[in-house]
């Protein structure tokens, strides 16, 4: 099946967007802020783990994508640019402030919605059992395998926002899968 | 109910590796009891929650900040709201009610318009009905001003013009409803199994009578929703913006669940999200749109749950995924699709 080599498929309706918004048009510029935020600020979060610097990061994203967009070139994708521009800002903001908290403290905020103490106790392996085996993954196949599962991005948006080949993103994805499986087993023995 | 739990069979669906022999053997457990089918939504629950998820943003205040700072001057599109509207006819309605002699007028003129409307409203005026025929999705405007789109296959039913104290139309199919406000006569959709009562909103309801099954998700607004045969106000919920709910038949409707409510109106756009649905259903959808006719190996493997992504593409392409997920082949004779297994068992990645 050669489905692998169409790394330039395009999002037509986001074009279509993008060029009303270059030309001014604040009703496209709210309409796809409207679209996109709320998704783009979770991801954010993925990185910086903070409510308010993923706000900020994201509103960052979009008051230069507002300001910036005559002189900005976007061909194929908005929405891959927006996920790339949250990504990079998100890095740089890291990088800067290179305070990274752990996993930790974010899953300490989950509710508890069963009441069944057994069921819950399943259901807390399973939780534990899942995220423990997503940190195991190596970084690359980790964030690939996010950004599809959360993120609900297409193969080919990922490789965009990555700037990597919609194979390597397969092939990634297919590790993560696998190790997944692999580390998850246990459960089955575990919980029995 | 424990020990029945196979758990590599279930994460192997969830990570979309199970091969056909995985999938047999999870629709067979499904068979065995309903708390079974129960047992694997809560794990796929689990499973879709991110660990890491924010809470949610306040939109209007970020566009606020965003507007400011990018000096945008735009306002930010408020909901509709009709007590103001009331308020101020009410107003006009008591100046002109000052003096007695208009008040003894607008009394007989009430009693006038009242014996009117009983003797109308009994009287059901003349119907249409609208066939959306297969490949299209068309959009309608009724006499209020409402916008249905309808997706192929669909068939609304309304009449030529709304009369009485509310407005009135049946469904079988799916379409996107957005409905001009008016207090005063909240429209109603009638579907196979259940009602939907809104006063001015947008929202989508999928409800194919063969599935003996309709789902509502709200947009914008607020939807009110409760079955068909019982109209029991016990049963009724209420829906609101970004959420949905699900009335099988015979069953009360399901709590109201937070979406993305893009993976439930993006059919108007050929896409549509397909999570965790017998594959008939999708080849139903596929039918419709496409104008083709299946063929599957056996009668039990439309019952296989699939979990597919459709876009607007080439038919060949979605027809390579559904193979590939089901490890088939495929072979196309015009109009027909028939589906074979796979010769040598490949085990490939699901949703692509």
């Amino acid at each position: 099946m050669n489905r692998d080599n169409r790394n330039n498929r395009t999002d037509q309706t986001g074009l279509e967007y993008w060029e009303r918004i270059r030309q001014g048009d604040n009703t496209a510029f709210s309409h796809i802020f409207q679209k996109y935020y709320q998704a783009l600020y979770q991801f954010a979060g993925r990185f910086v783990k903070d409510a308010q610097t993923a706000e900020n990061i994201v509103q960052d994203v979009f008051v230069k994508l507002w300001t910036n967009r005559e002189n900005c070139l976007i061909t194929s994708s908005l929405k891959s640019y927006l996920y790339a521009a949250t990504r990079n800002t998100a890095l740089n903001f890291l990088s800067r402030e290179k305070k990274q908290l752990s996993t930790e403290d974010l899953m300490s905020d989950r509710q508890d919605t069963t009441a069944n103490p057994e069921e819950q106790i399943i259901e807390n392996e399973m939780i534990d059992g899942v995220h423990k085996a997503i940190e195991k993954l190596p970084d690359k196949c980790r964030s690939i395998y996010l950004m599809k599962r959360y993120d609900d991005l297409k193969y080919h948006e990922i490789a965009e926002i990555l700037d990597i080949s919609i194979n390597t993103v397969k092939t990634q994805m297919k590790r993560a899968l696998k190790s997944l499986l692999k580390n998850l087993a246990y459960l089955k023995t575990n919980i029995i | 109910m424990k020990k029945n739990i196979d758990w590599e069979l279930i994460l192997k669906d969830l990570t979309g590796m199970a091969n056909q022999t995985d999938r047999e053997l999870l629709n067979r457990w499904f068979n065995a009891g309903v708390e079974n089918e129960n047992t694997f939504e809560k794990i796929k629950q689990i499973w879709n929650t991110p660990d890491t998820s924010l809470p949610p943003p306040n939109l209007k205040d970020a566009w606020l900040k965003v507007k400011q700072r990018a000096g945008i001057e735009e306002e930010y599109p408020e909901e509709n709201i009709p007590s103001q509207k009331i308020g101020k006819k009410f107003t006009v309605f008591k100046k002109v009610l000052g003096s007695r002699l208009l008040r003894v007028a607008a009394v007989l003129i009430l009693f006038i318009i009242t014996s009117y409307l009983l003797f109308k409203i009994p009287t059901k005026s003349e119907m249409n009905n609208f066939h959306v025929s297969s490949g299209d999705i068309q959009a309608i405007s009724l006499t209020d001003g409402s916008k249905i789109t309808l997706d192929a296959g669909s068939i609304l039913r309304f009449p030529k013009q709304f009369t009485g104290n509310q407005r009135e139309v049946y469904l079988n199919g799916e379409g996107f409803f957005q409905i001009s406000p008016d207090p005063d006569k909240p429209f109603i959709v009638r579907t196979n199994n259940a009602v939907i009562t809104v006063l001015g909103t947008a929202f989508n309801i999928r409800a194919w009578q063969q599935y003996q099954k309709t789902t509502v998700a709200v947009a914008e607004g607020k939807v009110a929703l409760n079955i068909a045969s019982n109209t029991n106000s016990n049963n009724e919920i209420a829906l609101t913006k970004n959420q949905m709910s699900i009335i099988k038949e015979g069953e009360i409707p399901t709590p109201p669940q937070n979406i993305n409510i893009s993976d439930y109106i993006s059919w108007q756009q050929r896409q549509m999200y397909f999570k965790s649905v017998p594959l008939q259903e999708v080849l139903d959808q596929l039918e419709r749109w496409y104008g083709l006719e299946f063929q599957l190996p056996d009668k039990s493997a439309g019952s296989n749950r699939v979990t597919i992504y459709i876009e607007n593409k080439p038919i060949a392409e979605i027809l390579d995924v559904i193979a590939l997920m089901n490890n088939y082949q495929y072979i196309r004779d015009g109009k027909k699709v028939i589906f074979k297994p796979q010769e040598q068992n490949l085990s490939g990645i699901g949703g692509i």
